[in-house]
């Protein structure tokens, strides 16, 4: 019941319900200012940017209940920090093991993982809609920008049965932004991360990777490298990833994600 | 994936598979690597496959998945491994084809997306190049450039076993009539492709007309499909059907059931459309019920659906209260055959809709008040304790309605429901047992819900999304009982439309040839 103006005003699809909709049409708009929509108002709307962390090491959204590690009234952002003041009580937990104490993983996600997110993550990775990516790759690289220099960045490989199965590595294609250097491989496969525990999570990960030929290859010692991967839930993939990096040698790493999940997920 | 094409010369004789699928490519092949290949470009009459082989024992859960279908190869190494299948390649039980078309225009097979928006690129694992994939049916399983899809070809094996209809209802007479007719279309030979229509007023009793039909066609060993818009339509006519025919294989087909489900056999499928994809050459008998209810109408999608899912000599039956206008032109000029109904099953009129105006309404309804028309209306039913489906043109408008109800009718139980209220059954059921008395709705409750006594009004009725056939359908809601056969339907409106006024028409047209 579409009439032919409603075709002729909207000329937009969104790339998640594929329903056309009108962009604003405004002066960023004519000069070229403002990025290209992908999303309808709706869809945008049920995504929920981080826009304030509560902790600066795995930048978990301020709001979460349970938490009330930070005093509300400071202003906080959601950009990386230098010196890490706020810790969760997770990231606390991390920095009393000994491998921990003298580094770190500082870590920020473009949004909450709320159901919304779920279902269009769900879609990427196990629909296998690969253009998805397109909506988070440039603002991964922007996120990316507040962590100062960044000498190498890579992603979190796949197992060859499950990149078989799913004809991509979900990471790589989010990390299209970048110049991605394949700097580990995984040692064994290792079951789903999203069925198991945070233990389980821990365990199964101990010496998940180890450096591929190319990251052998690679002088790692005193770089700052930046990892890429899809959903941060307890951070034991990432840093199972990033103490690999440690022990070649990097300074510092860091990583991005598109999801930080906050435990608020309907089962 | 990619498959090896072996060349003339390494093939003993001409019975042997050409294709060998990429895992079961010797590494130690001279050049084999070289020659691996995506179906897509491989020229199509280069596929030759073995005949079968009659002497071979096929797998029974293979082909018992298989049989009617075309199947991504992902679908069915979830359930069956990949040597099994090649086994059946090369005994000539399986062939493998392209799942997609690169030229004249990248077309997904299984689907018939041409929607450039609808296809994505990726660097494709499998195939180990850019490789496109269809976006539109993603839901049942990624077809890409290097998917295959596979078919049987195995025996039908049709089934000569008697099928028993244990439905022991009467037929109207006008039902009657049209059960007849549609019955005589069923045949065990078309000549080529067949369509017939059975136009039939909301509330004549349309299932029940099909069972002669359906019986026929199972007699004959062949399998039916009735394919309907909506999940919930699915849900409802099942325990129907398995009822009516308790001998035969009835299943249900509609997103999410679990791989187990999805696959197994069936003699009468009832099924949405998306789950139409995922037959091929199966069916002789298809019915389309609520033609004009699909999603997307009746419209490129369904058409290719239905092509895909019925054998190429079948008969197609259209089933609707309010048939798109194409499928009425073609009955008026004769190019289709068809019959309608225009009794209901009980042999009451329909009851004609009151156009009433509601002055601005929505000036009101910011202040969350209604119209007068409409509370005088509301207070009268509410006296005779009626219960009230109330349609409205949006969802936004819907809190402000709810308010605009509670401020003028104090104590009386009001619930919303539109098409993603996760709480959608509960409401209708609850509705359904008498608990709520108004239930204010979108387009959503249009046709397939039969509350008894119930009286309609809608809401804004000038609004664009109230079709002429949207409205019939509404109108269509009231006096489905014998005991209760006439009730209000009120369209409040600022402003007649033309399709307010073809409705009442069209109901006014179907009551005077129901005396006939």
């Amino acid at each position: 019941m579409t009439s032919w103006r409603d075709h002729l005003s909207e000329t937009n699809r969104c790339l998640y319900c594929h329903e056309v909709f009108s962009g604003e049409v405004n002066w960023t708009w004519a000069l070229g200012l403002s990025e290209e929509k992908l999303l309808c108002p709706a869809c945008e709307g049920k995504l929920e940017e981080i826009k304030e962390t509560g902790c600066d090491m795995c930048g978990r959204p301020v709001e979460q209940e349970g938490h009330e590690f930070v005093d509300s009234t400071v202003k906080r952002s959601a950009s990386f920090v230098s010196k890490p003041q706020f810790l969760c009580r997770d990231c606390s937990r991390w920095g009393e093991e000994d491998r921990w104490k003298n580094h770190s993983l500082k870590h920020r996600a473009l949004y909450s993982y709320n159901d919304f997110l779920q279902e269009v993550m769900a879609t990427f990775k196990y629909r296998g809609d690969a253009e998805i990516a397109t909506l988070f790759s440039g603002k991964l690289k922007k996120l990316a920008k507040s962590a100062g220099r960044i000498d190498v960045v890579t992603v979190i490989p796949l197992a060859d049965d499950r990149l078989w199965e799913r004809g991509f590595n979900q990471a790589e294609l989010l990390a299209g932004a970048f110049r991605v250097r394949h700097l580990l491989v995984r040692t064994v496969s290792t079951e789903k991360q999203s069925k198991r525990d945070r233990r389980g999570r821990m365990a199964a990960l101990e010496g998940a990777f180890r450096m591929s030929e190319e990251g052998e290859r690679l002088e790692l010692s005193g770089k700052r490298v930046l990892i890429v991967d899809d959903i941060y839930t307890t951070g034991s993939t990432l840093r199972s990833a990033a103490s690999v990096m440690y022990e070649a040698g990097a300074v510092e790493v860091l990583a991005v994600t598109v999801a930080r999940a906050t435990g608020k997920l309907k089962k | 994936m990619r498959f090896y094409s072996i060349p003339k010369e390494e093939r003993p004789n001409s019975k042997m598979a050409r294709l060998i699928p990429e895992p079961f490519v010797p590494i130690d092949h001279p050049h084999a690597m070289n020659l691996l290949v995506r179906l897509t470009d491989l020229p199509h009459n280069q596929n030759t496959f073995p005949q079968v082989n009659g002497t071979f024992q096929e797998t029974d859960e293979l082909r018992k998945m298989m049989t009617g279908r075309r199947l991504l190869l992902d679908e069915i190494t979830a359930l069956i491994p990949l040597q099994l299948i090649q086994e059946h390649v090369n005994q000539g039980f399986i062939q493998y084809e392209s799942a997609m078309m690169t030229q004249p225009k990248l077309t997904c097979k299984r689907c018939g997306n041409q929607d450039p928006f609808l296809f994505g690129k990726i660097q494709c694992a499998r195939c180990r190049q850019s490789c496109r994939y269809c976006r539109a049916c993603l839901m049942m399983g990624r077809v890409s450039q290097c998917s295959p899809l596979l078919t049987w070809h195995g025996d039908r094996r049709p089934s000569k076993k008697e099928h028993i209809l244990g439905w022991e209802g009467t037929l109207s007479p006008a039902q009657n009539k049209a059960a007849e007719a549609l019955k005589e279309q069923v045949s065990d030979l078309y000549e080529g492709h067949q369509e017939f229509l059975v136009w039939a007023v909301c509330g004549s009793g349309k299932t029940e007309m099909l069972y002669p039909a359906i019986h026929k066609a199972l007699n004959q060993g062949d399998p039916v499909l009735v394919a309907t818009p909506r999940t919930d339509v699915v849900l409802e006519l099942l325990p129907r059907m398995t009822a009516a025919f308790p001998n035969t294989k009835v299943r249900a087909y509609y997103g999410g059931l679990e791989p187990s489900e999805r696959y197994s056999e069936a003699e009468l499928v009832i099924a949405t459309t998306h789950q139409l994809l995922r037959f091929y050459h199966h069916f002789s008998l298809v019915i389309i019920d609520e033609v004009d209810a699909f999603p997307y109408t009746y419209d490129a999608k369904l058409q290719y659906a239905v092509k895909n899912a019925r054998t190429r000599a079948s008969l197609t039956v259209y089933v609707t209260a309010t048939p798109p206008n194409l499928l009425i032109r073609q009955a008026k000029i004769g190019k289709l055959p068809h019959v309608r109904v225009p009794r209901r099953y009980h042999g009451h009129d329909l009851p004609v809709p009151k156009l009433t105006w509601a002055g601005n309404w929505k000036k009101r309804l910011e202040k969350d008040r209604l119209p007068f028309a409409l509370i005088f209306w509301f207070r009268e039913q509410i006296e005779k304790s009626n219960q009230v489906f109330l349609f409205v043109p949006h969802i936004q408008l819907m809190p402000k309605v709810v308010n605009g109800i509670k401020a003028s009718c104090q104590q009386v139980t009001v619930e919303a429901v539109h098409a993603n209220d996760p709480d959608r059954r509960e409401k209708v059921s609850k509705f359904r047992e008498g608990a709520t008395r108004v239930l204010v709705t979108t387009t959503i409750l249009e046709r397939g819900v039969t509350v008894k006594g119930v009286q309609v009004a809608v809401f804004g009725a000038e609004d664009r999304i109230f079709t002429e056939s949207a409205l019939v359908q509404i109108a269509g809601r009231v006096g489905r009982s014998p005991d209760q056969p006439d009730g209000d339907v009120i369209f409040f409106h600022h402003g007649k439309t033309k399709e307010m006024i073809k409705a009442v028409r069209h109901i006014k047209l179907m009551n005077k040839e129901g005396i006939r």
